[in-house]
């Protein structure tokens, strides 16, 4: 250690200045000027591995550098000094000698210019406070000093007691990989700011109480919200978890996304715009974290986990693959941009696609950002090959292996897989549908469509999933109001209650009003309409039975099968 | 889609356990929050009665899965401050097609309650795969719990920081 005391350099300084004035009638000399010292170190935090089948090790604890933190020297409130971490941790400022100080380790990354990014993880049941590290005073004193500085789990064998100093620094250490992935595809990348909120308190209960956050989430416009409860269920150090939520802000910073959220896992048959955004985030998480292991722990000690393989080993097997399901569209994504092999299930296919980041990511932000049809696998796969025309077989091959056929369009219109109903038949679920999406003639006549409940989760509930929610397309070619009609005709069982929503090309999204409510006694009240007025172009109607966009424990849970008669006239 | 003055009435009729529900004119997905994967196991919970102070309850534990074959599926149970909550050890255990349940008992010592971790662990295609579910044991009216704050709120004007502890090494 090499420091100086306070009152020692005092005494020091003080001496020379007297040695100078001593004798003579010369003109007193200035005082000299103080020589800066040098202040440098590294700061470290701890790092416990997500392990699949075992949670987290804590025994396997590693130190890891944090990476682009600011670290500031503060004396009595005031910033003296303020500098980034390097790649490795390590920080360098000069400081003012003699002057009792602190160091500070702010829980962010920020960096201004071309690229850009303004990265903050913070308190969140304590009004958005900004985690920082907070170091001891001490004396700058008159040589270069050397401090390290080092953020503990809070670990102590057998619970967290002692503060969880690292957590905040493990969530931003995911970040700055997530950064660096995006960087090789986009050097000059301006990330719009993000919070990252944490907390102990932060807990896997749906509530009005501090911290209820029910799940690590993004929230457009809010942040990314993590979990921190011990014993309950905890994200801090659950990688693959972060980078997915990173993932969700990435394609809606960037790109775009028509998900409509919701929970869902990976076994789920999703409404495809869910299936392609949670399947990117994951994709997106495996590619950041250079991992295709995806780990969530959380239980006693955070011992329990679950695992999946982006790989998806042979021996496993997908039961509802398709272009509904996030564990096929993610490991399509996940092959298109890896040089794996992976043989998948059931075929011979192998993957001899290595795309890299590269490539999807300017699908992302050009093609699927700007695409006429909803965001999905189809719009992305579509684009895709039409930048890439020479690899097309291979990437229908992959698509092939995911149970989903080669695409054709944006819109999907030769796909024929309709997954594995738990109510009715496959044939009878198939016979209520034309396609991904119908297609009504605007004055022409009547298109049906059926919104369903046909693929309820165990896990997850109904309420975004496969077929709930049905797609009708129309183009516009003389501009104008236009009247778009939904008649509910069958089966009348409840109280069906026809929705609508337009998506028009300039990216604008309209909805039907009014609270209709029908039954077989009151069937004039089965209509819903609305009539906006329309550019040229291709529109995308959205149509569905409300109930069957509810979860099955809410006061109107969904009532099933409901057909509609679709209309639009100018 | 409803109109929120048809529904308010029946809103407050439901035992929500706790759990405050969403307005039911509101589609959950217009929240449009995109939350992480769940697991391959579902687990409900599903309490007797009401929650009352020093009460006991039954609170069935239902765990399906999607899953084709799943392996010695197992619980445990646990509350996060026993001094709010008592929990019993699981019993009674039922197996039904796809779905397997327990019986737990629980006490809540206190109007407001506290959290009811479950976990259910089993082995899918040669995996440990596991999925926890808290629920929040209260009784009707029970306000939230409110925690205090980590740290002492920060002095007027000066900007908001959350101060943790470091490890100064030199």
């Amino acid at each position: 250690m090499k420091t100086v005391s306070w009152r020692g350099a005092q005494f020091a300084v003080l001496g020379l200045w007297l040695h100078g004035c001593g004798g003579g009638s010369d003109p007193a000399p200035s005082p000299p000027t103080p020589v800066p010292v040098t202040l440098q170190g590294t700061v470290t935090f701890d790092l416990v591995p997500a392990v699949a089948g075992r949670g987290l090790d804590y025994p396997q604890t590693v130190e890891r550098p944090a990476r682009g933190v600011t670290v500031e020297v503060v004396a009595a409130g005031t910033v003296l000094a303020s500098t980034a971490t390097d790649s490795a941790g390590h920080y360098s400022v000069t400081v003012t000698p003699n002057t009792e100080a602190s160091l500070r380790v702010r829980a962010e990354m920020v960096r201004a210019g071309a690229p850009s990014w303004d990265f903050r993880v913070v308190d969140n049941v304590n009004s958005d406070a900004l985690f920082t590290l907070a170091g001891v005073a001490f004396n700058t004193g008159t040589a270069d000093l050397g401090r390290d500085l080092h953020a503990g789990s809070g670990w102590t064998g057998s619970a967290y007691s002692a503060p969880r100093s690292a957590a905040p620094f493990a969530i931003l250490d995911v970040v700055y990989e997530c950064v660096q992935v995006v960087l090789s595809a986009s050097p000059a990348a301006v990330f719009p700011p993000l919070q990252m909120k944490w907390s102990t308190s932060n807990s896997p209960v749906t509530g009005p109480g501090f911290g209820e956050i029910g799940s690590s989430r993004f929230v457009a416009g809010v942040g990314i919200e993590l979990l921190g409860a011990a014993e309950q269920d905890t994200d801090e150090y659950d990688r693959h978890v972060i980078a997915h939520e990173w993932g969700h802000y990435l394609e809606r910073s960037f790109s775009r996304s028509d998900n409509i959220g919701g929970s869902h896992s990976i076994t789920d048959q999703l409404d495809m715009r869910v299936a392609f955004s949670e399947a990117w985030a994951t994709a997106f998480a495996g590619i950041a974290m250079h991992d295709p292991i995806y780990v969530d722990t959380f239980g006693a000690g955070q011992a329990h986990n679950f695992s999946f393989d982006l790989e998806q080993s042979p021996n496993r097997r997908n039961p509802n693959a398709g272009w509904f399901n996030e564990e096929a569209v993610q490991s399509l994504l996940y092959d298109l941009y890896d040089n794996g092999r992976d043989v998948a299930p059931g075929t011979l296919t192998l993957d001899d696609l290595a795309l890299g980041f590269g490539p999807l990511f300017d699908v992302m932000i050009n093609a699927q950002r700007q695409t006429l049809a909803l965001t999905s696998v189809f719009s992305f796969i579509d684009a895709l090959k039409q930048v890439r025309p020479a690899d097309a077989p291979l990437i229908d091959q992959l698509t092939m292996a995911q149970g989903i056929r080669p695409v054709a369009n944006e819109y999907g219109t030769n796909e024929t897989n309709y997954g594995v109903p738990s109510k009715r038949t496959p044939q009878e679920v198939a016979a209520d549908f034309h396609g991904v999406y119908d297609t009504v003639a605007v004055n022409g006549p009547a298109v049906n469509v059926c919104s369903l409940d046909d693929y309820t989760s165990a896990s997850t509930g109904a309420g975004n999933k496969l077929a709930s929610r049905r797609f009708v397309r129309f183009a516009v070619t003389t501009p104008g109001p236009h009247v778009v009609t939904a008649r509910a005709i069958a089966p009348l069982n409840g109280a069906a209650d026809p929705d609508l929503k337009l998506h028009a090309p300039d990216g604008s999204l309209l909805s039907s009003t009014g609270p209709p409510q029908c039954t077989i006694d009151m069937p004039q009240a089965c209509v819903e309409s609305f009539t906006p007025t329309l550019a040229a172009g291709e529109h995308v109607l959205e149509v569905y039975e409300w109930t069957n966009t509810n979860d099955t424990s809410d006061l109107y849970p969904p009532i099933g099968r409901t057909c509609f008669d679709v209309t639009v006239t100018r | 889609m409803r109109a929120p003055a048809i529904v308010l009435a029946l809103v407050a009729t439901v035992v929500t356990i706790g759990v405050a529900a969403a307005p039911v004119d509101a589609p959950a997905a217009a929240t449009r929050e995109e939350s992480k994967p769940m697991g391959p196991i579902a687990i409900d919970v599903h309490l007797s009665a009401e929650p009352m102070p020093g009460v006991p309850l039954a609170a069935t534990v239902t765990a399906r899965t999607d899953a084709v074959a799943v392996d010695r599926l197992a619980i445990e149970v646990r509350a996060d401050d026993s001094a709010e909550l008592a929990v019993g050890a699981p019993s009674g255990l039922v197996e039904r097609a796809g779905s397997r349940s327990w019986v737990v008992t629980v006490v809540p010592m206190h109007a407001s309650g506290g959290n009811l971790t479950v976990v259910v662990f089993g082995e899918i295609d040669g995996v440990v795969q596991a999925q926890s579910v808290t629920t929040k044991i209260r009784s009707a009216g029970a306000g939230p719990t409110v925690r205090a704050l980590a740290t002492a709120p920060a002095p007027a004007g000066s900007e908001n920081l959350s101060l943790l502890p470091v490890e100064e090494r030199f």
